[in-house]
């Protein structure tokens, strides 16, 4: 969990620590914006400061529609305890924290001066998958393994292509090889020859 | 590390990379699925990579061409990056 604090001023500030190129930590009060849908804004004096290597360019929009291009480079930042390699707009502007950084976090801030706000993980995949995919958590439940034990799992609703068709369904998160079961074939016939490289089919026979 | 520096200015980096986009890469890419997806493009060499993960087509683009100068653009959006909820984004 990361925790903040709201200031006088009705920023949302949470301190990050940022390191150099030289893998040296620092801290950075930055703000959190949810108008941002980024990851991270640094003015131009702290890139410099810190001697990120610069990426790319790219435009943003700001709030009056204004277009700006920006330069993006890389930095690595402490998230949830953990180090993680992101990205960095230049802006003139306070450092920000924005949507993509915090995805698959659950932010509760509450809004008064001097009060903590939190982020709190919500999805357990390995972020850079969650984000990927950009699978919704949509509940949790309890499931039994073949060996009696009862495990809680998270469940993802994700769309696949299912016989040629998108079709919307869930996934259990699991630490297993992906597995395919019983409620998704269900109304096809599963003819499976048993024998190694034969192959096997699903046929539809009864709309489900 | 080495550090990239632009050759261009900001709006001549824009706008060499826009029109290496619009040219040769939005025909193949400009699909229902590919939506919000990033594509990096060298505007050197108008090589380029797309991922709905910026940092993995970033890392693939550091693997292919480690000096690249690199435009990028959201497939259906003019831009990457919206700072303050000014406009609400929608991919067309």
């Amino acid at each position: 969990m990361i925790t903040g604090m709201v200031n006088a001023d009705r920023e949302a500030i949470l301190r990050l620590v940022l390191y150099d190129a030289n893998g040296q930590p620092q801290e950075m009060d930055t703000i959190v914006d949810t108008g941002f849908d980024g990851k991270l804004t640094l003015p131009p004096d702290v890139v410099q400061q810190l001697g990120l290597p610069l990426k790319r360019q790219a435009r943003a929009v700001l709030a009056d529609g204004r277009e700006i291009v920006t330069k993006i480079y890389e930095i690595k930042i402490l998230w949830d305890g953990q180090p993680r390699l992101t990205s960095a707009l230049e802006t003139e502007a306070t450092p920000l924290v924005g949507m993509s950084l915090m995805y698959g976090y659950e932010l509760n801030l509450p809004i008064l001066d001097g009060t903590e706000f939190t982020l709190r993980l919500i999805a357990n995949l390995p972020p850079d998958v969650v984000q990927q995919l950009g699978l919704p958590l949509k509940r949790q439940a309890r499931a039994v393994l073949a060996d009696g034990r009862e495990i809680v799992t998270k469940i993802y609703e994700v769309k696949i292509l299912w016989d040629g068709q998108p079709r919307a369904t869930s996934a259990l998160e699991t630490e297993a090889a992906p597995l395919v079961g019983m409620s998704l074939m269900y109304g096809y016939e599963l003819n499976l020859p048993i024998l190694d490289g034969t192959e096997f089919t699903l046929r539809l026979i009864a709309n489900p | 590390m080495m550090v990239k520096q632009p050759r261009d200015s900001a709006e001549e980096f824009a706008r060499r990379g826009d029109e290496v986009y619009e040219r040769n890469i939005r025909p193949q890419v400009d699909t229902e699925e590919n939506k919000g997806k990033f594509v990096l493009i060298d505007i050197e060499t108008g090589q380029w990579e797309m991922d709905a993960d910026e940092m993995a087509a970033s890392n693939r683009m550091d693997e292919r061409l480690p000096n690249a100068q690199v435009w990028m653009v959201r497939v259906g959006s003019r831009y990457v990056y919206r700072i303050g909820a000014g406009r609400s984004r929608r991919f067309v």
